[in-house]
């Protein structure tokens, strides 16, 4: 049989055909068939076939009046900036709660249901010119893409003048993504790189043999490899499957749950609602920047200042100062899309904290596509949250710092990959850093190896999951220990910290 | 709703009446619209030629025998459309044959025999794209033949956008393969 198109077949068929093809499909949205409904309705109202209606266009209101509906449907649901549209989108389009009486009752221990919308719920154009509608947009920005491929540069903020180079490609259609970190400091100064200088790694920090970490994504499973030249790759465990019919996210019901839990006298969302996405690790900053949202949840915080084009893409800029970091921050957010494309964000000094710059971006068609950098490699290493490590860790993994006395120390990112192995952690662990007045990372703090093990037991995961839990004090729970924090010497005590427990 | 139904309620109240008829029938009208319109015209036209047809039936109904509405309708469809379209293809200087039939982009159009073996064919291709089952079907119907993008049939179907497209591509893939099974090749 002859090669066919298949929409030339369909849109060939006639007679009987059509009356299936109508009987399987909708031919119109619910709101175009109600229009045109309530336009027969009028054209068929006695009063409408006057001469003096017809005369003055009243009576045959058909193209005229599908032209002011358009344009009403238009300004609600398509056209920027408009109250209509606002209205619209807060009236019809999004759920809300009601601050009287539901809010008053969450609590962090489960988000509520209305901050994410039913899957049925329609598809939301979100106003670009409203707080909200911007927020919207990047807490879905995966709604607005199916391909994506492209590059940033970033800061790293637990290496000294680090910055990172993110490469990647995503596609939400084959779930797939490829994406590669290379990381080091920086010689330039950061402000340079982010105002478009080349970024210098000629210093590649200790964190790997090469600096970079390359993750490829398929389906719930993910594969990291740490380190090229050792050829060791890891794979998680399958993580939770796909949902295709995942809700998305409401702006406005998350924006009032945030603002209750602050009243409440917590300090943030503790479940925020991420949406799945295969590209899971460094490059949602840009494409899904669902943690820079986050600076967004107080409206009342920041302003959207203007329009840029950014990289041949049109951006709104917004402009505020994040409530829990007091840090003024700048953001570049692609209209069409909802990803970032710039943020900034600076000490009341004016000196530069935090900050990412895109040097390319590319949608759909023209997105370069996924490749599978696993090809040639068919056996797993399990990834660290299983009991199967490797025995022996690449040396270059364990190229830690070193401070005056001999003693090894490492960053988060390195104690992570030998979590487990009691020998090869470093003498001190990072623990966190103190800032100065102007909010600045002052003194690196760090446990020593040997205190945190006498304090919680010789296994390293309980005694590693135990350090992170210092926080965790509720209203019952008793002091139970205390753990000095070094500074990078191991000599001076920068602070102490107190772990609680239920009695 | 049956065509008796309808009559029913269009001789207690006419305006009900209109919304039975329209209820029952809008789809099927849209779709016969669409199919001959939308080489020509806007989806304005194509709706304004819509709400054309049903006013006219509207206007004729007590006159429309029983048993015929929805042939009555059809053909009413039908010529609208094709008068919509010469008027339309007038203004653009193009031209429309009076016979609608020759819409139909038939392969080998001249042949009697080529005309049947394309219509089976769309029958056996519906057929597979029914048994695909709701809502792929729905989605192949609103890709190919209504020609939507993803956000469109997202927001007629009520579903997510990121939904639609995957949904749409295993769809196709189901179907092509469903199609190769009776040596039909997409």
């Amino acid at each position: 049989m002859k090669e066919r198109s298949l929409r030339q077949l369909l849109q060939n068929a006639d007679g009987s055909e059509l009356e299936r093809i109508a009987a399987l499909t909708p031919m119109t949205d619910d709101k175009t068939k109600k229009r045109l409904q309530n336009a027969v309705q009028r054209r068929i109202a006695p009063d409408s076939f006057t001469p003096e209606a017809e005369e003055t266009g009243d009576a045959k209101p058909i193209r005229h009046s599908f032209s002011t509906a358009f344009s009403a449907v238009a300004a609600c649901l398509v056209i920027a900036g408009t109250a209509a549209g606002a209205f619209y989108l807060k009236q019809n389009a999004v759920p809300r709660i009601d601050p009287a009486s539901e809010v008053s009752e969450l609590s962090t221990e489960q988000l509520p249901q209305e901050i994410v919308q039913e899957e049925t719920q329609i598809s939301v154009d979100y106003d670009m010119t409203d707080k909200m509608g911007v927020l919207g947009k990047m807490l879905n920005s995966m709604d607005y893409y199916s391909q994506v491929s492209g590059e940033f540069v970033r800061n790293e903020s637990d290496m000294v003048n680090g910055a990172g180079i993110v490469t990647f490609a995503v596609d939400l259609d084959a779930w797939t993504s490829n994406q590669q970190l290379v990381r080091g400091s920086l010689s330039l100064p950061a402000e340079e790189v982010l105002q478009g200088a080349e970024p210098d790694f000629a210093a590649i920090a200790n964190y790997d043999a090469n600096g970079g970490l390359r993750y490829y994504s398929e389906g719930s499973r993910k594969y990291c490899l740490f380190d090229d030249a050792s050829g060791a790759w890891y794979r998680s465990e399958p993580g939770e499957a796909y949902d295709p019919d995942e809700a998305k996210v409401d702006p406005e019901a998350l924006v009032q749950y945030d603002a209750q839990v602050h009243a409440n006298g917590e300090q943030a969302v503790e479940s925020f609602p991420y949406r799945a996405t295969p590209a899971n690790a460094y490059c949602v900053d840009c494409i899904y920047p669902v943690e820079y949202a986050e600076y967004l949840l107080d409206p009342d915080t920041w302003e959207i200042t203007g329009e840029e084009t950014f990289l041949e893409r049109n951006c709104v800029v917004l402009q505020g100062r994040g409530t829990q970091s007091e840090l003024d921050f700048t953001m570049y957010v692609d209209k069409v899309t909802g990803c970032l494309l710039w943020f900034e964000s600076r000490y009341s000094s004016g000196e530069l904290a935090e900050w990412l710059r895109v040097r390319s971006l590319a949608f759909d068609e023209d997105a370069a596509p996924v490749t599978d950098t696993r090809v040639g490699r068919e056996e797993w290493n399990e990834q660290e949250h299983t009991t199967e490590r490797p025995d022996d860790i690449p040396s270059a993994w364990l190229a830690y710092g070193t401070n005056s006395h001999g003693e090894t120390y490492a960053s988060a990112g390195q104690m992570r990959l030998v979590r487990g192995n009691y020998d090869q952690l470093p003498d001190l662990i990072r623990f966190g850093e103190t800032r100065d007045e102007y909010g600045r990372r002052s003194t690196d703090c760090f446990v020593k190896k040997t205190e945190l093990f006498e304090l919680f037991g010789d296994d390293p995961d309980t005694a590693l999951s135990r350090l992170m839990q210092a926080h965790n004090k509720t209203e019952t729970a008793v002091p139970v220990a205390e753990l000095k924090l070094y500074d990078i010497e191991g000599e001076t005590v920068v602070q102490t910290v107190v772990y609680y427990d239920e009695p | 709703m049956t065509e008796q139904q309808i009559r029913s309620i269009m001789q207690r109240n006419r305006e009900d009446g209109c919304t039975a008829l329209f209820e029952t029938y809008y789809h099927y009208v849209y779709a016969i619209v669409f199919r001959y319109v939308r080489r020509y015209g806007t989806t304005e036209d194509i709706e304004e030629c819509v709400v054309d047809v049903f006013a006219q039936v509207m206007e004729h109904f007590p006159a429309i025998r029983e048993g015929t509405l929805k042939a009555y309708l059809a053909t009413a469809a039908r010529n609208r459309a094709l008068n919509l379209c010469r008027t339309l293809s007038a203004d653009a200087r193009q031209t429309v044959p009076i016979d609608g039939d020759s819409f139909i982009e038939l392969t080998d159009a001249q042949d009697i025999a080529a005309d049947t073996e394309q219509r089976e064919l769309t029958r056996r291709v519906l057929d597979c794209i029914e048994s695909l089952g709701e809502p792929d079907s729905s989605l192949i119907l609103q890709r190919y033949y209504l020609g939507h993008s993803a956000a469109d049939i997202a927001r007629t179907l009520r579903m997510n956008p990121v939904t639609v497209r995957s949904r749409l591509h295993r769809a196709v893939k189901r179907l092509r393969t469903m199609l190769e099974e009776q040596d039909i090749t997409l």
